[in-house]
């Protein structure tokens, strides 16, 4: 085989190489800091405590926790996660769990079942983890919910596909694109939309994310003028946005289900193309998202309902408070948004429970079973109490908020409301429950 | 039946944009026999760039818009003068799945740096438009299918009419026979290079606007430009963008219906099956002897 031996690179070749780095370098040092911020509330009430609040690092054998985190093109939850490992890295820095750190082990996976169920089993028998809190992923909740059963583990996720609501060893801090998109139709319902429309991401269970639209507007006889599945990323969202006010018409309605890069391709689009008025627009809960609202045009002001599961990101309440400054100060490349919190959330619940716990009972057995005794677990980022509880399927979170862009912030439109029980979405049965074991306090 | 009329508008201005970007590629590989698979990541990362110029460091938008394209042609010019000599006599796979590492590089480099967040970069051209009936007509993609046009006639005529455009054309022909008769092999080389990279960066931001600002989207857009480019078979730049417009045209029009709509990604492929399959239909087979 001939060797090559091209000239070495010359004086001009290595000048341009210190260009271009000093140029990247400069761009990714700026990158994604500046914006995320904005909306930070400049309510100057006491934040929540992280942990013991002690200001001590700490240094004992470390406790840990593991999650599942979907990452792949057109569908990356890992700011989730992040925002979770940012709680437990101010929980670290304030005297831990009564000395011991916490120690938080992610593995991504890419949709594949024998990835995600070689996850668990790892995070189980060689990670030896606590409990498994903050996944989020499109198959974990399928895939594994009977290893989750068989080992006596109670896993508190970010769900997304169904099976994350319809099990009995799993419960969500968020309710899902289900319910969210039903939400976001309900929302529309009020508007008094003439047809309803919806729009998802072709990934697994997408199709029951967006049917719960379908079914609310049949149940209050709004035509279903279509429900279409794109596939992620999207290459061209004037032409989804096109489809979609074609398909809904004039004062229809259109329901999107996206992720926050995604939803806003087709509505920025649906701005270039005139749009905006055509119909009238809603999102499920990941529009909730600073990144998103920033970088709206005051076309949108008041145009577009997005579905909250948790409360404004500027809100003043103690527990949002302390979730932004630890955005700011252990996670800034986050975007403030609906994501952050749930990581936030599911953090937080976790933390307590394990400083409720003598240190005999940490352990895998004694975490998951103190895990599922929790009830009336009050945060200010949700509207109701959170619980985990003795059922056979988790929705703690079941009620939301409207809110709607006003001038690059989220403002809130609907306060918080329930989302409609139908058949087959198990919510009556759940909030029968509730009351019954006073799960949280309705 | 869906009114076609917005997704024919759709499809010009993208298919305008494809055949811009086809015609980037196929003068790189008249001049240095490289298929550059790193098109559409460069473009999407001088995006990016340009996006955090103007938001981070609140420079005016002209100046990022200004960066971004330079960045493409350096960047591009970068690794052609660090790779495209020592890979010169290789094979031309060799030299394609050199640049498809360099994408996979600035892919990783994208994702690490501009993860997370929903970005937007939306050029001001867009404010721009008029109405043609119920179909809305914007600025950006009057400037995608008229740069596309543009540039394919350039191109065109700056490959046949100027010394520097013959010389690329005979370095596709023979680089040794082109050398010895004094052509300065690495500074035509390099020409081309930066040029194309320049087309890369325009792509980008044009694409940010029209697709959206999205760090693997754009990357794998030089699929349907990659395809395009073949249909010219990597020579004629007129059937290049004829190719683009088509691609863009026919994709856009699949939207609306149910039973296709699904799979009108698939387009770009298709495009270049059909064309590679009519290229070697009639060829002369070889033989066992």
């Amino acid at each position: 085989m001939k060797k090559s031996s091209g000239p070495r690179p010359g004086r001009p070749a290595l000048a341009l190489a210190l260009i271009s780095s000093l140029l990247l370098v400069a761009a990714a040092c700026g990158s994604g800091g500046g914006t995320a911020g904005s909306t930070s509330s400049t309510n100057s009430a006491n934040a929540s405590k992280c942990g013991l609040g002690n200001g001590q690092k700490a240094t004992g054998a470390p406790l840990t926790l593991g999650a599942i985190v979907t990452k792949q093109p057109g569908t990356d939850f890992t700011g989730i996660t992040g925002m979770a490992q940012a709680y437990f890295s101010c929980v670290n820095d304030n005297g831990g769990i009564n000395g011991r750190p916490i120690k938080y082990i992610v593995e991504t996976e890419q949709t594949d079942p024998q990835q995600v169920a070689a996850l668990a089993t790892k995070l189980i028998d060689d990670d030896k983890v606590l409990a498994i809190v903050g996944s989020t992923s499109l198959i974990d909740c399928a895939v594994n919910h009977t290893l989750y059963e068989q080992r006596g583990f109670n896993v508190i996720v970010a769900g997304v596909p169904f099976a994350c609501f319809s099990t009995p060893n799993i419960a969500a801090v968020n309710m899902g694109p289900y319910y969210s998109s039903e939400g976001a139709a309900q929302y529309l319902i009020s508007q008094n939309v003439k047809t309803m429309v919806v729009a998802g991401a072709n990934v697994p269970g997408g199709d029951h994310d967006i049917s719960g639209v379908t079914a609310i507007a049949q149940a209050n006889h709004i035509p279903s003028k279509g429900a279409f599945l794109e596939n992620v990323p999207i290459s061209d969202a004037a032409g989804i946005a096109v489809k979609l006010t074609q398909a809904a018409g004039d004062g229809g309605g259109v329901v999107l289900n996206f992720t926050p890069p995604e939803g806003l391709k087709i509505l920025q689009a649906a701005e270039q193309q005139g749009l905006v008025d055509k119909v009238k627009w809603a999102w499920s809960t990941p529009g909730n998202d600073a990144s998103v609202v920033q970088a709206l045009g005051p076309a949108w002001n008041g145009k577009l309902g997005v579905n909250a599961e948790l409360n404004l990101v500027d809100s003043p309440g103690p527990d949002n408070t302390l979730y932004q400054k630890l955005t700011k100060q252990y996670a800034p490349t986050i975007p403030l948004g609906s994501f952050g919190q749930m990581g936030f959330v599911a953090a937080d619940i976790i933390t307590h429970t394990l400083l409720s716990l003598p240190d005999s009972q940490l352990t895998p057995q004694g975490v998951n079973a103190a895990v599922r005794q929790i009830k009336n677990f009050k945060t200010d980022i949700l509207c109701k109490a959170w619980y985990f509880g003795d059922l056979q399927q988790h929705v703690p979170n079941n009620a939301d908020r409207t809110v709607v862009p006003q001038n690059h912030v989220f403002v809130q439109k609907q306060s918080c409301f329930d989302i409609a029980a139908l058949q087959g979405n198990n919510l009556d049965t759940i909030r029968q429950t509730e009351k019954s074991q006073g799960l949280n306090g309705t | 039946m869906p009114d076609l009329r917005p997704f024919l508008v759709l499809g010009l201005a993208l298919g305008g944009v494809f055949a811009l970007s086809g015609v980037g590629i196929v003068v790189l590989y008249r001049a240095t026999g490289v298929l550059n698979l790193a098109y559409g990541a460069v473009g999407a990362l001088g995006a990016l760039i340009a996006w955090s110029l103007i938001n981070d460091l609140l420079l005016p938008d002209w100046v990022a818009y200004l960066v971004a394209v330079l960045f493409g042609g350096v960047v591009t010019l970068l690794y052609g003068m660090l790779f495209g000599a020592p890979l010169a006599q290789r094979d031309p796979l060799i030299k394609a799945v050199g640049t498809l590492g360099f994408t996979l590089i600035l892919l990783g480099t994208m994702s690490w740096a501009w993860s997370y967040q929903a970005h937007s970069l939306i050029l001001p051209t867009t404010e721009l438009g008029f109405d043609v009936g119920e179909v809305r007509v914007n600025g950006t993609q009057i400037l995608g299918l008229g740069l596309g046009l543009a540039v394919t006639g350039v191109a065109a005529a700056f490959l046949r009419y100027t010394k520097l455009g013959v010389a690329m054309r005979s370095l596709a022909n023979h680089r040794e026979i082109t050398a010895t008769l004094g052509v300065p092999v690495r500074r035509v080389e390099a020409a081309a290079w930066f040029g194309s990279g320049l087309l890369s960066g325009a792509t980008g931001l044009l694409l940010s606007t029209l697709v959206g600002l999205d760090i693997v989207g754009l990357t794998f857009l030089v699929i349907a430009s990659l395809s395009a480019a073949l249909i010219g078979r990597l020579e004629s730049l007129v059937v290049t963008m004829a190719a683009g417009l088509a691609i863009g045209v026919v994709q856009a029009f699949l939207t609306p219906f149910d039973t296709v709509g699904p799979y009108r990604t698939m387009t770009p492929f298709l495009f270049a099956i059909v064309a590679l399959l009519w290229f070697g239909f009639g060829q002369p087979r070889l033989s066992r002897a």
